[in-house]
């Protein structure tokens, strides 16, 4: 269960990224992020993992506060995310970019060595199955295609045995076939295995079709929090204004009266 | 600005000139010009010079001819202790240079006061020539090989470190953030994220570095470091001019190979 409080976010240089955010999210829900550019949707994913320390409010998951816990790396270990730009390690083979994921869970020594426990490598190869890649382990990161890097990417979340997923535009980088298979894949883990899934997209009709439930972030603030089937388009008009939703008119035209 | 002999060539400059960027334009000109002027005062360069000078020259080059192989035998101890001070020399710099490297790269140093402390200790190892540096360590630990294997190691470390340092700034941070999100701690982040990225280009560097050391180490003599430079030096002094012609062609032949070598390697880590 994640609880987040009156959750604030102030960058350097005055733009307020997050604007006193509430959010409570249940075990095993599948929640989609949606809002426009700048909305504050990566913050609000990186302020749940430590990556972006918040200015106000808490983040708690299970009760546990996440940056005031003494060691933020054990509550990380919980957590897995997936990225627009998948950051894998290009260099390095597919199988060892998954086992990355297991980095947090083994000997910190033995690690530096490349040296993994055996039953690390038989996890790593079963969420490589998981994804549909396993014949992909021991090619380099670089050499795959978009799609199959976004995979390696959720193996190695899928890795780390997480309670929570996060995913911060997980298909932005991805033609739409692509995208509606990483989307399937994640609906899977969160379906068969439990795991939270919180998923950042700009794309609505992705987000209806896979999302529970959705939150709509506009300049910081919680616009949208709604089951799927309660969703209207005057709550998309909270979050994008009224011309998104009056696209009846052509592009072209919209374009050249603004 | 379009003119009559060819009118399809086009000064494409910013559009908007005004009186003060063109002075300011003119007066860097003339002062660029000064400096010239003024440094080919201070150097005697002149082509009178140059002509008064082309009878020494000459006359230098007939008595380096034809070379003097007879002593050559002797030549390939010091010529093996040259590629021997640019081996350790290398080495060592490499080993110093990547915990200075690290220490010295914004993303990844503990703290910004050790990256300035850092980033000054290469600057200054950096500034100072090795063959300075083999001078003051063959005052401190005598003549021979070893000051000159110090003296590369310490201003090499300068150069590699700074270079890794770069390298290391340089790198995406993509990996290094998705690393950090899975509680992964400093140390694995830096081999897992940093490593991979930076070992080409590191691997190259180094390559590169020993080719220069190699060419530095047969200077280094002249100043008591070891090496063929401490042969090359006494055929000066002795006035062996056609012995010095063997010396001269023997570090040629082996820069060359050394370079093709190394070149042959790098390619495979690119």
């Amino acid at each position: 269960m994640i609880t987040i409080r009156g959750l604030s976010k102030e960058y350097p240089g005055g733009i307020q990224a997050l604007n006193s955010v509430d959010i409570q999210i249940e075990r095993g829900e599948f929640v989609v992020v949606i809002g426009p550019s700048g909305a504050g949707k990566s913050t609000l994913l990186r302020c749940i993992n430590g990556l972006v320390p918040p200015s106000g409010g808490t983040v708690s998951i299970d009760g546990l506060p996440v940056h005031r816990a003494g060691d933020l790396r054990s509550v990380r270990k919980k957590i897995g995310m997936i990225f627009q730009q998948f950051n894998l390690v290009n260099r390095l083979s597919v199988l060892k970019n998954v086992l990355c994921g297991r980095l947090a869970h083994g000997n910190a020594l033995t690690s530096c060595l490349h040296l993994f426990h055996s039953m690390d490598l038989d996890l790593a190869m079963s969420c490589l199955h998981r994804v549909g890649i396993p014949d992909k382990a021991h090619e380099r990161a670089d050499q795959l295609s978009g799609g199959q890097q976004q995979r390696v990417g959720i193996a190695r979340a899928l890795v780390q045995q997480p309670d929570v997923i996060l995913a911060d535009e997980p298909v932005a980088s991805l033609d739409p076939l692509s995208a509606r298979h990483i989307m399937d894949v994640l609906r899977d883990i969160n379906t068969e295995d439990g795991i939270t899934m919180l998923v950042s997209l700009h794309n609505l009709d992705l987000a209806r079709q896979y999302a529970k439930r959705i939150i709509g972030l506009k300049n910081g603030m919680v616009r949208l929090d709604t089951e799927i089937s309660e969703l209207s388009d005057s709550d998309i008009e909270n979050v994008y204004g009224r011309a998104f939703v009056d696209s009846a008119e052509p592009a072209e035209k919209r374009y050249c009266n603004a | 600005m379009r003119n009559a002999w060819a009118p399809n060539l086009v000064i494409v400059g910013r559009p908007v000139r005004n009186f003060w960027t063109t002075a300011l334009q003119l007066t860097t000109a003339a002062l660029v010009l000064t400096v010239y002027v003024w440094s080919a005062k201070g150097t005697n360069l002149s082509l009178g010079e140059l002509h008064s000078g082309m009878a020494g020259m000459l006359d230098l080059v007939s008595r380096m001819l034809p070379p003097d192989f007879s002593e050559v035998s002797r030549l390939i101890d010091p010529m093996v202790e040259t590629i021997q001070i640019s081996i350790w020399g290398t080495t060592l710099a490499v080993l110093f240079s990547i915990p200075f490297g690290f220490l010295a790269a914004r993303n990844i140093t503990p703290h910004p006061l050790i990256y300035r402390a850092s980033r000054l200790f290469l600057n200054a190892t950096r500034a100072v020539s090795a063959t300075i540096f083999a001078l003051i360590f063959v005052a401190a630990v005598g003549l021979g090989p070893f000051p000159g294997v110090l003296a590369l190691a310490v201003h090499s470390t300068g150069m590699l470190g700074k270079f890794l340092a770069d390298a290391v700034e340089n790198i995406d941070p993509g990996p290094i953030e998705a690393l950090k999100a899975t509680g992964a701690n400093q140390l694995q982040v830096i081999v897992f994220a940093v490593v991979p990225q930076i070992m080409p280009e590191f691997i190259s560097l180094s390559l590169f570095r020993w080719e220069m050391n190699f060419r530095s180490s047969t200077i280094l003599g002249i100043v008591g470091a070891g090496g063929i430079g401490f042969e090359l030096i006494t055929c000066m002094r002795l006035f062996r001019y056609q012995e010095l012609t063997v010396i001269l062609l023997i570090i040629f032949g082996v820069v060359t190979a050394l370079d093709g070598l190394s070149a042959t390697i790098r390619k495979r880590f690119l």
